[in-house]
């Protein structure tokens, strides 16, 4: 049988599948992408009438396990991730709970029945989508009258520090076809964007968007241990010149040094949907 | 409807854009030319960039194909003005 995402293989789910026994590395875990997904994660809220919950990108199930344990045992957890090998490592990390489960999917193709979710929650994901408006549908779909939606992406003035330094390191590397694909890749949307984009499926009060910057400061090597998220943009560099590449960014981020460090800002927005 | 362009109008028409779309916190207010690189004086990113395409197709009527590009040539206002043109 032919999965739900198999069709719609793409250079970040292939990458975040090959990378995926490096993702709950140390660097990674606690880099500013890892601590800005802590925060998410913390500032999540389960009620006590919630029956199914579900978790899109979610990755090697560290969100998944940590709400699970703090959880009533009726309630029902799903995590969807489109990269297999996130998947088997998300199963094995929820093993030890048996009202979670894993499934292949994504924001495009959610295997739930229609009206099934009451509470939906995603950690930077979304920007992931292939098709903002398909992604909105579904999720409109899966969700049940009065449910409840946590989505939190980063919007488009993210890494505004490092974009300036590597932007032209990556053009000369990439080439402008290349650059403009990989940027295509991600769906950086601003907060207007954001909210055109989900008042298609919801409404106001229960819908609203915040926006917030966050500037973590790290070293340039705390910085490299996020590079895992973002290899796939780079796949089309030649293995020979990629090594090249690597060292005139590694270069170019030094210069950003200050202070505390090197800084990097997260654009995040927040979409949340609350009963009335 | 789009008409043909020269080389002059369209550099004109992307000074414009980019002086009302640039990123935040680069105010080059009257200070972009033909000869301005747009990537390296941090006036547009990749998105920018997309955004500026999506433009310029659609006012000249050209469709841009960026395959085997010089990325010098690519980033600088005449530079992208000449390579929608050849196009035309």
């Amino acid at each position: 049988m032919t999965s739900p995402t198999s069709k719609l293989a793409n250079p970040i789910v292939e990458t975040y599948s090959r990378l995926a026994e490096h993702y709950d590395d140390d660097p990674n875990l606690h880099s500013c992408w890892g601590q800005g997904a802590d925060k998410a994660l913390g500032s999540i809220h389960l009620k006590d009438d919630y029956r199914l919950i579900l978790d899109i990108g979610c990755g090697t199930g560290r969100a998944l396990a940590w709400l699970a344990s703090r959880a009533r045992s009726r309630v029902q957890f799903v995590g969807i991730d489109p990269a297999e090998n996130m998947r088997n490592l998300a199963l094995r990390r929820v093993q030890p709970f048996r009202n979670v489960q894993i499934w292949d999917g994504s924001f495009e193709h959610i295997p739930l029945e229609t009206g099934s979710v009451d509470y939906l929650f995603s950690i930077f994901a979304f920007h992931w989508t292939t098709d903002p408006d398909a992604a909105v549908r579904e999720v409109r779909r899966v969700l049940k009258p009065g449910a409840e939606m946590d989505l939190f992406f980063i919007g488009r003035d993210n890494g505004r520090e490092f974009i300036q330094k590597t932007t032209p390191i990556f053009l000369k590397y990439m080439g402008p076809a290349l650059l403009l694909e990989s940027a295509r890749m991600r769906k950086q949307l601003t907060k207007e964007a954001a909210h055109q984009l989900f008042a298609k499926a919801f409404s106001p009060p229960e819908l609203s968007i915040d926006e917030s910057y966050q500037t973590y400061y790290d070293t340039l090597e705390g910085h490299w241990g996020w590079w895992v998220r973002i290899e796939g943009h780079f796949m089309q560099i030649p293995a020979a010149r990629k090594e090249e590449c690597d060292g005139e960014v590694k270069n170019a981020l030094q210069d950003l040094v200050e202070g505390r460090g090197i800084p990097y800002t997260i654009h995040q927005l927040h979409v949340r949907l609350r009963r009335g | 409807m789009t008409v043909a362009m020269s080389e002059a109008q369209l550099v004109d028409l992307v000074i414009s854009w980019v002086q009302s779309n640039h990123r935040p916190g680069n105010s080059r207010n009257g200070k972009i030319s033909a000869d301005t690189d747009l990537i390296a004086g941090g006036l547009l990113d990749s998105f920018g960039f997309i955004d500026l395409i999506v433009f310029i197709e659609s006012q000249s009527g050209c469709k841009i194909d960026l395959t085997d590009v010089d990325p010098s040539e690519f980033c600088v206002v005449k530079g992208l003005c000449r390579i929608t043109l050849r196009n035309q």
